[in-house]
Formats: structure tokens, sequence, C-alpha cells
């Protein structure tokens, strides 16, 4: 199952694209489309390019060949335009430490442009949504890791993007509440009819969250990209782990406990 | 300097915005018994010495009476007071400017840093001789003084403060898009208010100091003008009246100092308070998620 998504329903388009620092090629000719209202997992081994890839999606900096669109736009170029169209959960919840939740997520509307008298209703009712009502004016440091995270998926939806990136956002939390939290982040992204794109080291992650899974492999190339049914069942669930653990380190043998495993991580796939 | 990942400071700071006011702190009874047993042996002291050598209690508050009731005697005070606050604010914009620029242009920053770690080296009384040499206005060499003597500290730690800004609040902060106004105001501002505080509370000290040196050497008006003219009379009496007067108001805009950074950096209280609260690590977590 290999996904095409292309047309006026493209949000992010990697049109043959590299990218090359001093000494080491990061990505090299990768070539994806994600479309409208999809949530796309994205995996890799360290150093496979994710991070490059999530930069460029951001604009943080331009490729040095082929062509990256978002939504359109060159994310580099017109970054300004991309204002309160884009927003990012990080792997840590960056959080003021001088502000409080409730100030946290009035923040990045602020940063995007979003009218003032809309802040507090709206960073309100996503903190409650979040489960943080009645914790407004804890600060970062009174929270504890999952809320902190809570409060940064807030500040994210509370602009409205319309397209959110997810850099390892639920790797840093403990397993139980890492699932609570994905469950809640992929019911906002459909509910929102958002498009997601969720960088993850956790291949269980990456099966589980969206609707699709883009493999990244050294030196920053498409590996793989799997569709993923809606109703899976365990065995296809366990031979599309097996195609992702393939994909990742073809030279690998596959143990098949491995590729059982719910929650099989970038570090096993890579000692194989 | 900590994490924000762990959601506390952010800045390197000696500031304690968490301690008690000043009024608290001389209450402390180790302060009365301080301030007691000093009074005793100046009192006996002044007893055995000649007054040009320890001057009694009472002579130095009768002259200490007499300055804050003479308008004209005040003026002397009050005039160096407002040196060191013209010299301080000075100082400390043009300070943050060359700190910030230092900063976030690394190329500017490798031709002022050297011009301001230079400056530094320079002694302070260098600085009052070339001004005597160079001003024939007394205001100008104050403020010369003044400028030169407390700009480095707080350019460089506008400079060290905002390098010391994580790079993940930055990167967090430019996802959303922010004009620059709002990334300093929101980011930048409140990451470096910290050593700010820092700044402004050692050059206080630096700053009284350099303004009495310079004083002394061609002012008529301001305390250290009187610190001379009491000299040349041996009168030690009022030597020390002018000496804690000055000294009372260094504690007075210390406490000041302190109430303000108290106020903008409460979140760090909170902090503190939050941790105290915080149960033992056996404790279930109360907290969801």
């Amino acid at each position: 199952m290999t996904a095409s998504t292309t047309g006026p329903d493209t949000v992010i388009a990697f049109d043959h694209v590299s990218k090359t620092f001093p000494g080491h090629s990061a990505i090299s000719d990768l070539d994806f489309r994600i479309g409208r209202g999809e949530l796309v997992s994205v995996v890799g081994v360290t150093g496979c390019g994710k991070s490059t890839m999530f930069n460029l999606t951001l604009g943080l900096f331009p490729p040095t060949a082929g062509v990256v669109r978002v939504q359109d736009h060159d994310p580099h170029r017109d970054f300004e335009w991309f204002r309160k169209r884009v927003a990012v959960v990080f792997q840590d919840a960056r959080l003021l430490p001088w502000r409080t939740a409730l100030q946290n997520v009035c923040i990045g509307m602020k940063f995007a442009g979003v009218p003032k008298p809309t802040w507090d209703a709206t960073a309100r009712d996503w903190l409650a949504r979040l489960g943080l009502a009645g914790r407004e004016d804890a600060y970062p440091h009174q929270l504890s890791g999952g809320q902190r995270q809570r409060v940064s998926l807030a500040r994210a939806f509370a602009v409205d993007p319309e397209l959110i990136l997810c850099d390892e956002s639920f790797s840093a939390l403990d397993e139980i509440t890492a699932q609570t939290l994905r469950a809640e982040f992929v019911e906002l992204v459909r509910a929102g009819g958002k498009t997601g794109v969720v960088i993850t080291h956790n291949i269980g992650e990456a099966l589980s969250l969206g609707n699709r899974v883009l493999v990244l492999r050294p030196p920053g190339h498409l590996a793989d990209d799997v569709l993923l049914p809606t109703d899976a069942t365990p065995e296809e669930t366990a031979a599309l782990r097996a195609r992702v653990l393939r994909a990742m380190n073809p030279s690998a043998e596959l143990d098949p406990g491995a590729a059982a495993a719910p929650n099989t991580d970038i570090a096993q796939a890579g000692a194989q | 300097m900590t994490s924000p990942k762990t959601g506390s400071a952010v800045s390197s700071s000696g500031s304690e915005p968490g301690r008690p006011p000043l009024w608290r702190r001389l209450a402390d009874p180790k302060i009365l018994v301080l301030i007691v047993g000093f009074l005793v042996v100046w009192q006996l002291a002044s007893m055995v010495t000649e007054p040009y050598t320890v001057p009694r209690i009472g002579d130095v508050l009768a002259a200490m009476g007499t300055t804050l009731s003479t308008p004209d005697e005040l003026a002397n005070l009050l005039t160096t007071l407002a040196r060191v606050g013209v010299g301080l604010v000075v100082s400390f914009a043009v300070g943050l400017g060359v700190g910030l620029l230092a900063g976030t242009f690394p190329a500017a920053g490798g031709y002022l840093l050297p011009i301001v770690r230079f400056v530094q080296g320079i002694p302070s009384l260098s600085w009052v001789i070339i001004a005597v040499i160079w001003f024939a206005d007394v205001e100008t060499r104050v403020l010369f003084v003044m400028v030169l003597v407390t700009l480095p500290g707080f350019a460089l730690q506008t400079y060290d403060s905002y390098r010391a800004i994580p790079p993940e609040l930055r990167d967090m902060a430019r996802s959303f898009r922010p004009t620059a106004l709002s990334m300093f105001r929101e980011v930048t501002l409140p990451a470096i208010t910290p050593g700010l505080f820092t700044a402004w509370k050692v050059n206080l000290g630096l700053g009284i100091r350099m303004v009495l040196i310079a004083e002394l050497v061609g002012a008529t008006v301001g305390v250290g003008a009187q610190l001379l003219s009491a000299q040349q009379l041996f009168d030690m009496a009022s030597v020390v009246s002018w000496t804690l007067l000055l000294a009372f108001c260094v504690l007075l805009l210390q406490a000041l100092i302190d109430a303000i950074e108290a106020s903008a950096l409460r979140y760090r209280g909170a902090g503190r308070a939050a941790a105290r609260r915080r149960p033992a690590p056996s404790a279930p977590a109360a907290a969801k998620g």
C-alpha cells in the first residue's frame, strides 16, 4: 500500500528535496506529499533526517536542492505567511516559566496574531478540554510533565492552525500519560479537520496515531510510505510493523517477537 | 542557571526575590544584637578618644538632624542621589543596548565586547582623572565617570543573560511567527530580567562610590563635596553623619530594587512555595498526567 497524494488538497509537498550541512548530507532526494486532513507519522532511525525534514517544513532553513511547499507556499521564503496557519508541539512543553498555564496558552495566540479579545476565553476553553480546568493560574513548575504537555497542546490548538506538527511530543512522558494524550491529540486533529504530522521514534505510536506512516532512512530519503487500514486485525498490524521495521533497517533479520511488540522503537530496530 | 524544561528560572542571578523584606530582616534578633553591640562599642570609644577621632553618637545624630531639616544641607544629599540615579539610568540604557546588540548580532559583539572588557579593566580612579582633565563641568564629569565605570556591568550582564536564553524557547516562539517586538517583550526581556536586577544591585553600590570620588574633585554641591569640607575642618561628626545618611539611602534603594524584583520575578517565589508544599517522593502524585 503506497500513498500518493497530489493536487489542490496537498498540504505538504517535498519535491526531490536535499539538504546538506557542512560535512554531511541530512536529506537526500526526499519526495512525498501529504494531503489535507491526513494524520501522518514519520519514523526512522537516528540520523535519518526526521528533524531536518521537520525544520524544512517549518521553514527554519531552505533546502539545498529541490522544492518544499506547504499549503502551496515556500515555508522559508514566506515565513510570515504561516502565522496562525501552522502550530508545533515539541518534545518538551517549552512553556515560558514566567507565565501561568493560561498565559502560556494566550502567548501562542498573541504571537500568531489572534485578536486579543478572544484570548482568555479560548485559552480557558482549551485548557478545560485538555483536563486542566482549575489549573489556569499554575506556573509551569507547579505542573507535572503531562500537564505541561497538555498546556503545550492547548497552546497549539488555541491558534486554530490548519497544520499541526508534533516533534516526538509524547516520547518524554510515561506510557499511560502518553497513550491518553495521543488519543486526545488524534481526536482533536480529526474533530478539527486539521492536518497533522507526528515525528516519532516509536513504531507502535506511529502505527496507532495516524492513517499513514512515512519511513525515512539515512541519508534522509523515503524508504516506505505505508497507508494504515482503519480497522486492522492484529495480524495485519503485525505485518505492517514488520514492514516498517524492514524499511527502517532492510539488512536486519527481524525477530518475530520484536515485530509483534506494540511499542518497538528506533533503538530496537536499529539494533537488529 | 536552570532549564525551562524544569520550569524554573531562566537566567542566572544572585537575586533572591523570595527572601523576606528589609524591615523583617532588620528585625532579626542577630541584626539587632549587632547594631546594639556596635553602638555600645562606638559610645565607649568616643568616651576615651578625641571628637575628631571618634565622634559622640549624640553629635552625629545632631548633624544628621541638621542635614535633614536644613534645605541647603539636604540638597547635597539629594544632588548626590540624583547624580547616581541619572548616571545609572544612562549607563543602563547604553549597557542594555550594547549587550543586546552583541547578543543578537555576533559580528557586532566581536567588536563591542572587547571594547567593553577593555573599559572594564581601566581603574575607576583613572576615569576620574581623565574626566577632570577633559571636562570643566562637574555634572559632565560625574556622568562620564558613572557611565564608564558602571556600563561594563550592565552590558556584560545583559549579554550573558541574552546568551543564556534557552534556544528551545526561542524556537517555540519562532514557530508561531511572532513579530520582533512580541519576541522581545515576551521572551527576551523576561528572560534577561533576573540578570538586569543583579546588575542594578551591583552597580548601585559601585555608582555611589564613584559619585563620591568624582564629587571630591571640583564639586561644590553633593555629599562628596561636604565630606571634603568636613575633612578639612576635622569635623568627624559630619563625616560620619554624611556617610551614614548615604548608607541608609543605599539600603532604602536596595530595598526598593528588592521589592520591584520580587514583584517582577514572583513566579520564582511561587516555585519555591510549590517546592515547599510538594509531597514526599513516596507520596502519590496528585496531578493528572
